[in-house]
């Protein structure tokens, strides 16, 4: 009796088994095919694509309109539309795309209240697609702003990524706000990073963005995303950073002296040298920026600093004394000085460098 | 007397029984959650679900080395074609006693510099350390003295300039995506510490520049057998763990781990046999202890290609060795054993690693021998029990044969109809014979254990353009 139990159970295993191979079998050879098939209809929605926008004001009819609508809201044709787009944007000029895509928004608006009911990674496919709008065509999509911050209910981290990069490229500034906003309410994690990173890719106006942004309520580490993205653009915001610098918080005192390396400002180096000086967490980041505050307190700071108990402070003094001109003297001094920790890391970076002198 | 044996017997015979059963269970159950899981990430990249960034963050990459002069050199070369904008990469000699750093310092024209590494883990003095110039990335090469392979890694970390740390064996290729692809869980998720990757065996690959130009069935039947073993491992437990944060084996042929976790851990066990499981168990400690966030993750597209030894002596040796080193990691760490304070990891992970992995060759030897004795001694009929081998071992060749289909299909490699033959056959002669001697490999693993304690597990290397 307890023999046939086991075998029978071994059967069943043996048959969920078999079941399993064959169904990937299938899986393996219709999606061959699947793939194959979706190859060709792309090729023919590019061929399509390409005749339409040829003459858009003639072929892009309320029919098109319709069709093309009919066509996006559902997963697959919406992939080949996007496959097709995404090839079409090396053969066609940008203009007869833009203008087709004017042509389209109605469709693309329709399509978008569809997908707001669909799973998230259908919405993220439909972002993705508002994300390769041709620059001149942002204007006329401005509004998809709204129905895109929808998308972000119940999302996953790839569609929150894809309405983000559907944003940057419309250029609105109030939806992004917004959709950043809902992040931080929500407590979703977004890699810093990628939103630092991101809003570069920003479409309006940066200088513009970052201000706004600025003048929100975040929490420290969105307020550090805030800071590199700043420091990345040309225009100077010190105004707005340079409290950050005393404020404390790690992330953000740590952003805010990376920000004064890349934007030199006089008014910022008393309080780089107090961090250095007092040579907490953050005074690895104040020694490499200091490399950029050439002077004579900002010299004898960063030699007190090679003594410093932290290996990075004093890798990163001895990496920023190399930067300014450093007499023969100077030199001799430090490559044979009492603190052996500090003798080494100088010598190393000297030899670095290529240069001599010890 | 006999009846006492008989007892006894019908109580192992029976145990036995259940132990297969569950396991059978166990290996459905993942396989069925594993497949489910790459056909959906597959679905999602498909549909432009995935994070693509142009920078991501800096990685360095340590490569511990023993008496790899043959394969070294291919290997950074190999991590050198990496698709990725920032790394660098630390290649740490452990005394080697061939010309490893002769080799290295000759084919990258390396020079010898004075950098002065900062310990913050313990591990011996460093001999030399050597750069190499006009190369894309950073090449360092630390010589030191020999340790073991924990305390090359630990070198390795403490000469990293980055926050994140790669982890490879020196004979190991990584395909040119591989390094963008380990990063993606980082990216994905805060409070990622450590993730691991898709260990293949090299020399089933043909890769020229990064990138994969073929893929075969190796007609060594050593080598073949551990191509089918390795798929099934990788699948039948690591997407199943990761779906509960327990997955306790990272292998250290190919690990990302976040620096600062790792060295507020204390880093590499330098006493420990297998060093990449001591450590991914000290981080879920570590982090729990301390109540602390974090995730240690897989990701099954990220795939580094690793030798395989290609006779039964070198694999023997190491398995004894991989099979010391689960034991001393498991002992190490036994109070998460059925601890609700380590929650999954103790009730399940633990629990399947000591039954299924560190006892199970203990079991199966046994198991196998109990029900020979109770058919000789007429207490389990014959037929019921060859029956039941036969059955066992189709349903594992069969699930075998499932899982490597799978991987070669979601990893798009493409192979010949005589390779696809050869590997159903080769499925089942794994599970007939291949299973059974490393399950003796195994089970007799600790007998002059105290011996080998630090030393490199040495296998004979090939260059990979032979392959």
């Amino acid at each position: 009796m307890q023999q046939s139990v086991v075998s029978m159970i071994i059967f069943l295993y043996i048959f969920i088994s078999a079941a399993l191979l064959f169904f990937n079998i299938i899986y393996m050879m219709s999606s061959g095919t699947k793939s194959r098939v979706m190859e060709y209809r792309i090729h023919r929605e590019m061929d399509e694509q390409r005749s339409v926008m040829e003459n858009v004001p003639v072929r892009v009819s309320q029919h098109y309109r319709r069709s093309l609508y009919k066509k996006i809201k559902n997963e697959d044709g919406l992939l080949i539309c996007v496959e097709a787009l995404e090839r079409n944007y090396g053969r066609m000029e940008e203009d007869d795309i833009t203008e087709y895509m004017i042509a389209c928004r109605n469709a693309l608006f329709d399509a978008a209240e569809v997908y707001r009911k669909k799973e998230a990674m259908e919405r993220a496919l439909f972002a993705y697609f508002i994300s390769l709008l041709p620059e001149k065509a942002v204007p006329e999509y401005y509004r998809m702003g709204e129905i895109l911050l929808s998308y972000l209910d119940h999302s996953t981290v790839y569609c929150r990524e894809n309405v983000l990069q559907a944003l940057y490229s419309l250029g609105n500034e109030d939806a992004l706000i917004r959709a950043l906003q809902t992040f931080q309410e929500n407590g979703w994690f977004h890699d810093p990073k990628l939103l630092s990173d991101g809003m570069l890719h920003f479409r309006g106006d940066k200088n513009s963005l970052a201000r706004r942004l600025w003048n929100q309520k975040w929490d420290e580490q969105m307020k550090a995303v805030l800071i590199r993205f700043m420091t990345r653009l040309k225009e100077d915001m010190s105004d707005l950073v340079l409290p950050e610098l005393a404020a404390g918080h790690y992330e953000l005192c740590f952003a805010a002296i990376r920000y004064f390396a890349a934007h030199i400002n006089r008014e910022a180096e008393p309080l780089l040298l107090k961090i250095l000086r007092e040579d907490g967490d953050t005074a690895v980041a104040a020694a490499q920026t200091l490399g950029n505050y050439p002077d004579e307190a900002v010299k004898e700071a960063l030699k007190e600093a090679l003594r410093s108990r932290q290996w990075d402070v004093r890798r990163n003094s001895a990496e920023s004394l190399m930067k300014m001109d450093l007499s023969k003297e100077e030199i001799g001094q430090l490559c044979t000085g009492e603190d052996r920790y500090a003798r080494e890391m100088f010598i190393y970076v000297l030899e670095s460098r290529g240069k001599t002198g010890c | 007397m006999l009846g006492a044996l008989e007892y006894i017997l019908k109580f192992v015979n029976w145990f036995f029984l259940f132990y297969l059963m569950v396991y059978a269970t166990y290996l459905l159950l993942s396989v069925s959650v594993g497949a489910w899981d790459l056909y959906y990430a597959n679905k999602m990249r498909r549909i432009k679900n995935e994070i693509k960034h142009d920078f991501y963050f800096p990685v360095s990459i340590v490569v511990p080395a023993y008496n790899e002069e043959v394969t070294i050199v291919d290997s950074i070369e190999s991590l050198l074609q990496l698709e990725y904008r920032l790394y660098e990469i630390i290649i740490v000699d452990d005394g080697s006693s061939d010309d490893t750093v002769k080799v290295l310092v000759e084919h990258f024209k390396m020079r010898m510099v004075h950098r002065p590494i900062r310990k913050r883990l313990i591990c011996e003095q460093e001999k030399a350390v050597y750069k190499a110039e006009g190369l894309r990335v950073p090449v360092i090469l630390i010589s030191k003295h020999n340790g073991g392979k924990g305390d090359a890694l630990n070198m390795g970390i403490n000469a990293s300039s980055y926050p994140y740390f790669l982890c490879i064996d020196a004979d190991s290729m990584l395909q040119a995506d591989s390094l963008e692809k380990i990063v993606q869980p980082v990216m994905e998720e805060d409070n990622v510490v450590a993730v691991g990757g898709l260990v293949r065996a090299a020399q089933s690959l043909k890769i020229k520049d990064g990138k994969r130009v073929g893929y075969r069935m190796p007609w060594n039947l050593v080598t073949s057998m551990q191509i089918m073993e390795y798929d099934r491992s990788f699948l039948a437990a690591r997407i199943l763990m990761d779906r509960f944060n327990g997955n306790m084996i990272i292998s250290g042929a190919f690990g990302l781990f976040k620096k600062d976790m790792v060295i507020a851990a204390g880093g590499y066990d330098r006493e420990t046999l297998g060093e990449d499981m001591e450590l991914v168990v000290r981080l879920h400690v570590f982090c729990r202890n301390n109540k602390i966030p974090y995730s240690v993750r897989y990701e099954p597209d990220a795939v580094c290609w690793s030798q395989v030894p290609e006779s039964l002596g070198d694999l023997r040796k190491q398995r004894r060795r991989w099979h010391m080193g689960l034991f001393q990691s498991l002992m190490k760490h036994r109070k998460v054993f059925m601890n609700p304070v380590y929650g999954w990891l103790g009730m399940v992970s633990y629990l399947y690693y000591l039954l299924y992995e560190l006892l199970s060759p203990m079991f199966q030897v046994i198991g196998w021998a109990a029900m020979a004795a109770s058919a000789v001694t007429g207490i389990l009929n014959w037929d019921f029990m060859i029956r039941f081998y036969l059955m066992y071992t189709m349903y594992n060749a069969v699930l075998t044969i499932t899982i490597f289909f799978q991987r070669i299909y979601t990893l798009n490699l493409k192979m010949s109809a005589l390779d696809s033959v050869k590997a159903v056959v080769v499925c089942v002669l794994e599970n007939v014979f291949f299973r059974l001697f490393l399950d003796v490999v195994r089970a007799t693993a600790f007998i002059g254990y105290g011996k080998r304690k630090k030393q490199w597990g040495e296998i004979k290397r090939v260059k990979q353009d032979g392959v």
